[in-house]
């Protein structure tokens, strides 16, 4: 759906305004991909590329089979059509109403009156504003405004929505309800979201899929569950995460336990089984999009190190002996 | 000194026959001067618009080029512009002299300011509105006239009361060269006649002109504010 190889970006010709650096991205068709990282890495601009709003130097980009750098001015605006977008502050017009800026690219584009009409009222009831449609967007809650741009986003029937911060300057209980109704979209109409943000929490509720983009560079991209289980040094970075204290005399493990054998009594097993006095260092059983997933810190005497990991690596949970090293962390 | 002097003035003998046929002519002249200066004005404004820096065609040398010349006309104050282009305006209407030549030179330094006035308000529109209308395929027409003007229109609206205040007195000044109106009577059968009480009822007729300007301004501004539904 979107392929981005090898992606550069700059604003002026200097290496340091180098923007964007050798991205490379794939977004399936129906999936919800999240992009995070700190404000000010060119999240955005990415965002922007993908509906050609913004050019690019050098690389290939191409959405929906098209390849966007080849092009017209002509093309872009039909091209732009199968793309919808949505914006952190909501980009409404303040001086037109729900319905009116609900119908506003179907007018552009020329639709039939009641054709316009019907798609509108569709919409609007899908993102639960049916009884808003005369109110001016001064008049609504940060959460409707987002839903009144979900639905003059969605109004062009496009393929991929992309959401740029959209769930910012929202409140987490609005956050959350945007959120379901994006997923909720993107079941019932099978819309491809790309999500820009720098809220790990938007990534874990809806994201299937993520990328962290640090400096202008994709540090990691994979399943939100791959992703966290591996804990690769951009993530704990952008979360704020302390690597483990190993305690003095002990081994640490690591045990990443999926989806499929969260529910299982793994320590439980492994107490019977084994004779090892473990101790819980530190578990953080993530809530993600439906899943639950994450990793477990045990402490173990050093000398049944081999026998714990034996144990998990034969019911085929990843289980590794934990080594910090700073250097090994460090984000560059 | 201020000398009302009211045994003696004429105001009220040429009330009917100067001073009302004055009103009349100063109106017609502030309202076409204001009318054409609109039309010229926004068109400059728009090219303005689309082809600053950050515009949505930007286009340097037209910017550039055009900015010159609305500044450099800014420049002239309106009784050398009225003096200095007496050729064109002759061009134009046939004539130099008069209510209807005045216009010509009114229109010609009201535009650049109108155009101005337009173009900041609407730079001011959020910028993200734009792009917005970009992504769902608006073309550069649609969204100067869909999104820009509509969105900045409350802004724009201000912007032209004052600019019509402003030129209320521009036309004084040209009543001073030869163009009637309310400037020439209270120039030549007031103050030239020493007939303060006749100069300043000008005067009061001008501040009434300037408020019924203002509060028609204020009330399109408070009607076109209401539609965004924030005006308190």
């Amino acid at each position: 759906m979107i392929l981005v190889q090898n992606l550069y970006k700059s604003y002026g010709t200097a290496e340091q305004n180098m923007v964007l650096k050798d991205i490379s991205l794939d977004v399936q068709k129906g999936d919800i991909f999240g992009i995070i990282g700190q404000s000010g890495v060119g999240k955005s601009t990415l965002l922007r590329c993908i509906n050609g709003l913004e050019g690019f130097d050098r690389g290939r980009l191409i959405v929906n089979g098209r390849n966007v750098s080849d092009l017209s001015d002509d093309e872009l605006m039909h091209f732009r059509k199968d793309i919808g977008m949505i914006f952190q502050n909501f980009a409404l017009l303040n001086r037109k109403t729900v319905f009116e800026n609900v119908v506003l690219p179907m007018q552009c584009w020329g639709y039939s009156k009641s054709r316009v009409n019907s798609i509108a009222k569709e919409l609007l009831s899908l993102v639960g504003l049916e009884d808003k449609l005369h109110a001016y967007p001064s008049e609504l809650s940060g959460g409707q405004k987002q839903r009144v741009a979900i639905a003059r986003a969605l109004t062009l029937e496009p393929k991929i929505l992309l959401c740029d911060e959209a769930t910012s300057s929202l409140d987490p209980g609005m956050t959350q309800s945007i959120l379901d109704l994006l997923r909720s979209i993107n079941e019932k109409l099978g819309l491809t979201i790309v999500f820009v943000t720098h809220e790990m929490d938007v990534i874990k509720i809806i994201c299937d899929k993520m990328a962290i983009i640090a400096e202008g560079r994709i540090k990691v991209a994979g399943s939100v569950e791959s992703v966290f289980l591996q804990e690769p040094a951009a993530l704990l970075e952008l979360v704020g995460q302390k690597p483990i204290e190993i305690p003095h005399g002990k081994a640490v493990v690591r045990l990443s336990v999926k989806n499929e054998n969260i529910a299982d009594p793994f320590l439980y097993e492994m107490a019977g089984a084994i004779d090892v006095p473990f101790t819980i260092l530190s578990a953080a059983i993530e809530r993600a999009n439906r899943k639950r997933f994450g990793n477990i810190f045990l402490a173990v005497p050093e000398n049944d190190l081999q026998k714990v990991l034996t144990f998990f690596n034969d019911r085929m949970i990843t289980c590794v002996h934990y080594n910090y090293s700073p250097a090994e962390r460090s984000i560059r | 000194m201020i000398h009302l002097d009211f045994a003696t003035t004429r105001l009220f003998e040429y009330m009917p026959k100067i001073i009302l046929p004055a009103v009349g002519a100063t109106m017609r002249m502030l309202f076409f001067s204001m009318i054409l200066g609109v039309i010229i004005g926004t068109l400059v404004a728009i090219v303005l618009v689309l082809t600053s820096p950050h515009g949505l065609k930007p286009n340097p040398k037209v910017y550039k080029v055009l900015g010159f010349v609305v500044n450099m006309i800014r420049a002239f104050p309106v009784i050398i512009l009225i003096v200095a282009i007496s050729p064109l305006t002759r061009a134009i209407v046939g004539t130099s002299i008069g209510e209807k030549a005045a216009i010509v030179p009114l229109t010609l330094s009201a535009f650049p300011v109108i155009a101005r006035y337009i173009e900041a308000s609407i730079l001011e529109v959020d910028p993200n509105l734009i792009l917005a209308a970009r992504s769902f395929g608006a073309s550069d027409r649609q969204i100067i006239f869909r999104v820009l003007f509509p969105e900045a229109m409350p802004s724009i609206v201000s912007g032209l009361t004052t600019t019509t205040i402003l030129f209320l007195g521009a036309t004084t000044l040209a009543g001073a060269v030869g163009a009637g109106g309310l400037g020439a009577v209270a120039l030549t059968y007031g103050y030239q006649r020493f007939d303060d009480v006749m100069m300043y009822a000008i005067v009061l007729i001008l501040f009434v002109m300037v408020l019924v300007i203002q509060g028609g301004g204020e009330f399109i501004y408070r009607k076109q504010k209401k539609k965004g539904g924030v005006f308190k």
